[in-house]
């Protein structure tokens, strides 16, 4: 018994069939059961509206469909009948549900175990930046930066849990759990730097690096989770994630000088072979060169369809070897300082 | 009538439209536009234009 099954209503133990060719998607075989609420992540983030689901072969029962209303409830007690279908979508995320309860327990629970507290956090930071970029709405973007401000401060704070989430990072390939990963990668080079300074907002700039790529939601789904390299003309259109970002976080009202630098700067190269604004050198400010650095490391840690992860080890030599001329040299050398 | 992406933040120059704010007057080819004309979005100077050649 199939049925189409709407990507928001899928469920651990569902089977599917995914209406894409084997090339398509990343998954081991284009029909499989879920067994994680990763899994699930993984395939609405193919950009899919529904799935056919096979529940002769799933573990969970189909959907019920609407229940038809009793007698007494065609009543109705006011003139006005509203159609369920006129009335607005209810909003996927909204503040209140967005931040996990559990990643606020996890940042300020005192008797976790550095390694259980990093797990913690890392999983639903990933989980939170899934849903903001599912929902990015200005009230959805400015309560997502403010819980990763607590977050911030954690990773400031506790070295130990800090240590363990730069060790623990995953590597997929999707952008929230990118996100996460550059602003703890980012944030680490930042506290390595700035230790002794108090010039710096370290809380606007941990909540701009996991923001860095937030102008990606404007860009075509088809083009982020190609499992593929990018030609000419798809890269063209990726190119404006920077600017958008830094309108998402102005028109929310969320947007300090440090983020801006971050979102608009983090793909500009010191040669000035970067984007969007082909700036180079000195006109790179440091924020920005701290999470370009943090940024092309965890690209080339990341599993693609198309190509294997890297280890640290070697996405560090290829850095060093291949891209002589894209980063700020001290500033590289302090980076590798930190996978010592 | 050709479209010109801006790839510093995706804004699209219409040839059709031209950009009236500007005094751009409706027709106007990218390469009648006056040099120091920018993005009316984000302040790109005329070089981030790259003609749409992909509709």
């Amino acid at each position: 018994m199939k049925q189409k099954v709407s990507v928001g209503d899928l469920r651990v133990g569902m089977y599917v069939e995914l209406p894409l060719s084997w090339t398509e998607h990343n998954f081991l075989r284009s029909k499989f059961k879920l067994t994680s609420p990763e899994q699930i992540a993984a395939v609405r983030a193919h950009g899919l509206r529904e799935v056919m689901v096979d529940f002769a072969r799933s573990d969970v029962p189909p959907p019920s469909p609407p229940q038809p209303l009793g007698e007494l409830e065609y009543v109705s007690h006011s003139d006005a009948i509203v159609d369920p279908k006129d009335a607005p979508p209810p909003p996927l995320w909204n503040p209140d549900t967005l931040v996990p309860a559990e990643l606020r327990e996890a940042v300020h629970d005192q008797r976790l175990a550095p390694e259980q507290k990093a797990q913690a956090v890392y999983r639903h930071s990933r989980e939170m930046m899934l849903r903001m970029l599912d929902a990015p709405s200005a009230e959805n973007i400015r309560a997502s930066k403010e819980a990763l401000g607590s977050v911030t401060d954690l990773i400031l704070r506790d070295d130990q849990t800090a240590r363990n989430l730069l060790r623990i990072t995953a590597h997929d390939f999707y952008t929230y759990t990118h996100s996460v990963n550059v602003g703890i990668i980012s944030l680490m080079l930042a506290k390595a730097l700035f230790k002794n300074s108090d010039g710096h907002d370290m809380q606007e700039l941990g909540a701009g690096f996991f923001l860095h790529d937030l102008g990606k939601v404007m860009v075509d789904p088809a083009i982020i989770n190609k499992p593929a390299r990018l030609d000419e003309t798809e890269m063209r259109r990726m190119r404006i994630h920077p600017y958008q970002g830094y309108k998402l976080l102005r028109d929310a009202d969320a947007l300090t000088e440090e983020c801006r630098i971050i979102v608009m700067e983090h793909h500009e190269l010191m040669d000035g072979g970067g984007y969007p604004k082909r700036v180079k050198g000195d006109q790179i400010h440091i924020y920005g060169r701290i999470c370009c650095i943090a940024d092309v490391f965890d690209a080339l840690t990341a599993e693609r369809s198309y190509k294997k992860a890297m280890t640290p080890f070697d996405a560090l030599t290829l850095m060093r070897d291949k891209m002589p001329n894209h980063f700020d040299r001290p500033l590289f050398n302090r980076f590798v300082e930190l996978f010592r | 009538m050709r479209r010109y992406l801006c790839d510093v933040c995706g804004y699209i120059y219409d040839e059709r439209l031209g950009d009236p704010d500007e005094g751009i007057a409706p027709g106007t080819r990218m390469e009648d536009i006056p040099d120091n004309w920018v993005c009316p979005e984000c302040g790109a100077t005329k070089a981030a234009f790259i003609l749409l050649t992909d509709e």
